[in-house]
């Protein structure tokens, strides 16, 4: 069987070294095929994701940094929002993507714009050469949880095309324990429902002398009901619609010594939030248009330069823009020299990157990345590197609700640096084993943040410089005994994130205190069994204490928790056909937590899945 | 004459919200040890739920954070607007929580939760020892009413209409004034309503967008209204045509209105507000374009040079030794200060409390 593969990746973001990664591949992403990102990546990553409850604004905050720090990429391409800088996570089925990528530490020079605290990769891939096959997933879950997907693909000797639909909703009206009240009380959530549909289609065609050209298309229709935090009184019945069309072409050309790819992608972006109670009609557009020629060269054995030009055009028409309908150009070049000598234990790359906006340039970045193999199965690597984040729409043109963007706001940028060590070999003769720490610094300058005017009114600032550094370990092993198989992960995470400067006028007993919604530490834990077609997947995470005000007041603070799942699968093969049946049980010890204070997550819930798959073997 | 209104301004100390002019030493109880001090109530991020209680001990001159919390062992709730002492009992009116708490001011904790019935609330002020009057912006912030509650059963029993932005109350002369500060909207009017029938007697035209109000010691009532800032949504640009300033402006007990001192600029932060007024009703205190004036009751003209020049979210005039004492809100996500100055303005301590602090509360 052909191995599937991830055809138009940028070869110059795959050549990053001394960055640790996780990849989540389909076979752990089928395990919550009916739910968003968000829910993934909480079961992953705990704390490190943050959510305004089930269906609400979903962020990650990778090594102290915020939402909007960690570029969101589809296929190379940034989904962040130019208005927000962010991506909500909980909008994004784990459907539509065939392998998700955690990637944690600065990789600006790499990614581009806001990838300072890590970058989270989505993609698709294709197989060549497997026939017809058809299948459809029919997902029920509590509170009213319904998700359906249908999906058809072709895979011919050259030609590969994949149309996949599919349609989620929640109703979400789950019972929590408001703590905030006396007598404590259970509620019911309410105007917390999803419902989304979405379509895509991929078309990857092989033409002769090593040419590869394809398509892919993705719509997405999303009706959110956004609660307010359960301390409020009101009965809001805000809603928010996200319509987005997104769509990419590329070209791909491999020669000996050459390669070439150039993509082009346009995102197309409506949001329109609404609230009868408070006759609120906001109405956001945004569309951007990315194209991005790379080359790779092979100059000697073991030596290779790739470089790169990537343009973006972003446009905005926003109700609060006050009439102002901004546009900015940006055009970023950037280069790479990687060595890999085969005889040598070293690897290195130096990578370099600008970015011009509108005229006027960001920071020239660098990025120094190495590895060292000493001995077989030991590796230590670092990588140092400068990154940026240039300010969004909404800080630069936002006026109304009595706040207003800051025309003259800085691009925000870092240092980090980062040192892992990594030893790994074979568990007797079945299996192997991974262990890895990494420790790492980062100095986060001109860090954006709103806060009232003498005049009452809010406007962003270039307002601090935080530290954080921290470490992470984990180790990973897998054992195959017969017909059983087993895999597991654990991994812990310490991380400070301080203030270190304010700008005069803030708070400045803030300095030194731990930054807003980042535990000091978490952990997590995943297990995986499988015998004969059934497989079973735990996975555990602790989320320690987080703060939720600049001084780290005890009182407001969220509490540690502890999170488990449980998925069983069982699949059964008849001539061509499988039938996969799951059944899933979150938030096993009903846990009551929260991530974002008043936005309380559900306690114990079900799901039970079945997967028909038809699959022509030609 | 003077005399009756001068004692029924220490009746009035106790129950209102704003209002620290007074408080006769002779008529009040000793406060219980390590009671003796002022609350500050911290509004908290809008949104965040970390609103709070601070207490100020006057005998060790600390401050104890987080007292409601501490007494209660659940936070105060969601943008906490305004807390009135009245008959012993603490009456905090928390806005976006659409509640009232009402506290054993002994040990702090609940007596009696009041949300049936409250909308967005914004002040509290007792009327008799049965009933009290809440006002309310409603769902919108415009249609502003006085919600009457039954301090018994702590129930809101009736709903009388005022004008928008329904906001500070006080009591004078067996009539109620409440200034309508426009809220979301715009307004120009006191409504005065009689609190034995709960109907509205009067409704008193001013300048536009009135807010907080104070009795001096010739029984006359001051007003501060913020005018009204139009501007272009568009750039933040005020429409200078449109816009009308923020004035104070003196009643008579009878509601009649003796003088408007209209400032002439407008424009944000062009807006007199947080009246307060010194132990002796004779000089008020409020905030006007990031500083603190202060102005006789006998004035004609309105002050010129600030008293303190800084920015405060707001202040509070401790009725003890008319100290005055500015709430500094840096930022609705940290914590704030309260500053302490002489009555002639020197600064004399600084304290932290809670997040957004904005007011004192005296016992």
């Amino acid at each position: 069987m052909l191995e599937e593969v991830v055809i138009s990746r940028s070869k110059f973001q795959a050549s990053q070294i001394g960055l640790q990664a996780l990849t989540v591949d389909r076979s752990l992403l089928s395990y919550t095929q009916g739910s968003s990102l968000a829910e993934l990546l909480r079961h992953l990553a705990g704390g490190q994701i943050r959510s305004y409850g089930a269906n609400g604004l979903t962020t990650p905050s990778f090594r102290g940094t915020g939402g909007s720090h960690t570029a969101i990429l589809w296929e190379g391409i940034n989904l962040q929002s130019p208005l927000s800088g962010q991506m909500d996570l909980s909008l994004l089925p784990t459907a539509v993507a065939d392998e998700v990528t955690l990637q944690k530490g600065g990789a600006a020079t790499l990614y581009g714009n806001g990838a300072i605290g890590g970058t989270i990769q989505l993609e698709n891939k294709a197989s060549f050469g497997q026939g017809l096959s058809l299948s459809t997933t029919q997902e029920l879950g509590s509170f009213g949880q319904y998700y359906q997907n249908y999906q058809v693909a072709w895979s011919g000797p050259k030609l590969y095309s994949r149309t996949q639909y599919f349609r989620r909703e929640v109703e979400n009206d789950y019972t929590y324990e408001n703590t905030y009240v006396r007598p404590v009380r259970q509620e019911v959530r309410r105007n917390a429902s999803i419902q989304q549909q979405g379509l895509l289609q991929q078309l990857d065609y092989q033409l002769p002398g090593n040419h590869i050209v394809g398509a892919k298309v993705w719509l997405q229709q999303n009706d959110v009901q956004v609660p307010e935090t359960i301390l409020s009184g009101d009965d809001t019945e805000a809603l928010q619609q996200d319509d987005f069309a997104r769509g990419l072409i590329y070209w791909d050309w491999t020669q000996d010594r050459l390669s070439l790819t150039y993509k082009q992608a346009y995102q197309a972006y409506r949001l329109v939030f609404t609230d009868p109670s408070i006759d609120l009609n906001s109405n956001s557009t945004f569309t951007t248009w990315t194209h991005r020629l790379e080359g790779e060269i092979d100059l000697k054995p073991g030596i290779q330069w790739i470089g790169g030009i990537n343009y973006i055009r972003e446009d905005a028409q926003v109700t609060s823009f006050g009439g102002e309908v901004p546009f900015r150009n940006r055009l970023a070049i950037y280069q790479s020299i990687r060595w890999m000598p085969e005889v040598l234990p070293w690897k290195a790359t130096l990578s370099v990157r600008g970015e011009a906006v509108d005229g006027s340039s960001t920071p020239i970045i660098p990025a120094l990345g190495w590895e060292y193999t000493p001995i077989s199965g030991f590796t230590i690597s670092g990588n140092y590197s400068r990154n940026y984040r240039i300010p969004t729409f909404n800080d630069l043109f936002w006026v109304g609700s009595g706040a207003m963007g800051n025309p003259d706001l800085l691009p925000e940028t870092s240092w980090s640096g980062e040192q892992s060590m990594q030893w790994a070999g074979k568990l007797a003769q079945q299996g192997t084993y991974r262990l890895r720490a990494t420790a790492y610094t980062s100095w986060v300058n001109n860090w954006i943040l709103w806060r009232p005017l003498e005049t009452g009114i809010w406007a962003p600032d270039n307002v601090k410089q935080v530290w954080n550094r921290g470490l992470e370990a984990s180790a990973h092993a897998q054992y195959t005994w017969g017909a059983w198989s087993f895999q597991g992960d654990v991994s812990y995470n310490y991380v400070l994130a301080t203030n270190r400067q304010l700008k005069a006028g803030t708070n400045e007993r803030q300095l030194g205190k731990q930054l807003l919604y980042t535990p000091r530490h978490e952990m997590s834990l995943l297990l995986q069994v499988n015998w004969r077609g059934y497989s079973l997947l735990t996975t555990a995470t602790h989320t320690g204490q987080q703060y939720t005000d600049g001084e780290n007041t005890e009182v407001f603070a969220l509490p540690a928790y502890q999170l488990a799942n449980l998925s069983m699968h069982k699949s059964i093969l008849v001539s061509g056909w499988t039938f996969d049946l799951r059944g899933s049980v979150n938030n096993l010890l009903n846990q009551p937590y929260e991530n974002r204070r008043g936005y309380p997550l559900p306690g114990r819930n079900y799901s039970v899945a079945l997967t028909i798959k038809f699959q022509n073997i030609p | 004459m003077k005399k009756f209104f001068t004692h029924r301004l220490f009746l009035l100390a106790a129950l209102l919200l704003t209002m620290f002019s007074a408080c006769d030493p002779a008529t009040v109880e000793p406060d219980p040890v390590g009671t003796e001090g002022f609350y500050i109530l911290n509004e908290g991020g809008f949104g965040s739920g970390n609103a709070s209680l601070s207490f100020y001990d006057r005998t060790t001159s600390t401050v104890t954070n987080n007292v409601f919390v501490g007494a209660n062992s659940i936070p105060l709730g969601d943008q906490a607007q305004s807390m009135a002492i009245f008959n012993n009992q603490g009456y905090i009116v928390v806005q976006n929580s659409g509640k009232m708490e009402v506290l054993d001011l002994e040990t702090n904790t609940i007596v009696a939760t009041v949300s049936e019935g409250l909308i967005s609330p914004r002040y509290f002020l007792g009327v008799s020892d049965t009933k009290g009057y809440v006002t309310d912006w409603g769902v919108d912030g415009v249609n502003g009413t006085v919600k009457v509650i039954d301090l018994t059963t702590y129930e809101v029993t009736a709903t009388i209409e005022t004008g928008q932005g329904a906001n500070n109350l006080i009591l004078v002369d067996d009539q109620v004034y409440v200034v309508n500060g426009g809220g979301f909207g715009r307004d120009n009017s006191i409504t005065v309503i009689n609190p034995s029938t709960d109907a509205v007697a009067s409704t008193i035209t001013v300048q536009d967008n009135p807010n907080s109000l104070q009795i001096d010691s010739d029984g006359n009532i001051w007003v501060t209204a913020s005018g009204h800032t139009a501007f272009d949504p568009n750039t933040f640009e005020v429409i200078e045509d449109a816009s009308t300033p923020g004035a104070l402006i003196k009643l008579d007990a009878n509601g009649n209105v003796l003088t408007t001192l209209s400032y002439e600029e407008v424009g944000f932060s062009k807006s007199p507000d947080r009246l307060q007024i010194n132990a002796a009703g004779t000089t008020l205190y409020y905030l006007y374009s990031g500083a603190v004036y202060s102005m006789s009751t006998n004035a004609t003209e309105l002050p010129t040079t600030p008293f303190i020049d800084k920015n405060f979210y707001s202040i509070s005039v401790d009725p003890f030794d008319d100290t005055i004492i500015g709430c500094e809100a840096p930022d609705f996500f940290s914590a704030g200060n309260i500053e302490i100055y002489s009555t002639m303005g020197t600064l004399q301590a600084t304290h932290a409390v809670g997040i957004g602090p904005n007011s004192c509360i005296f016992k």
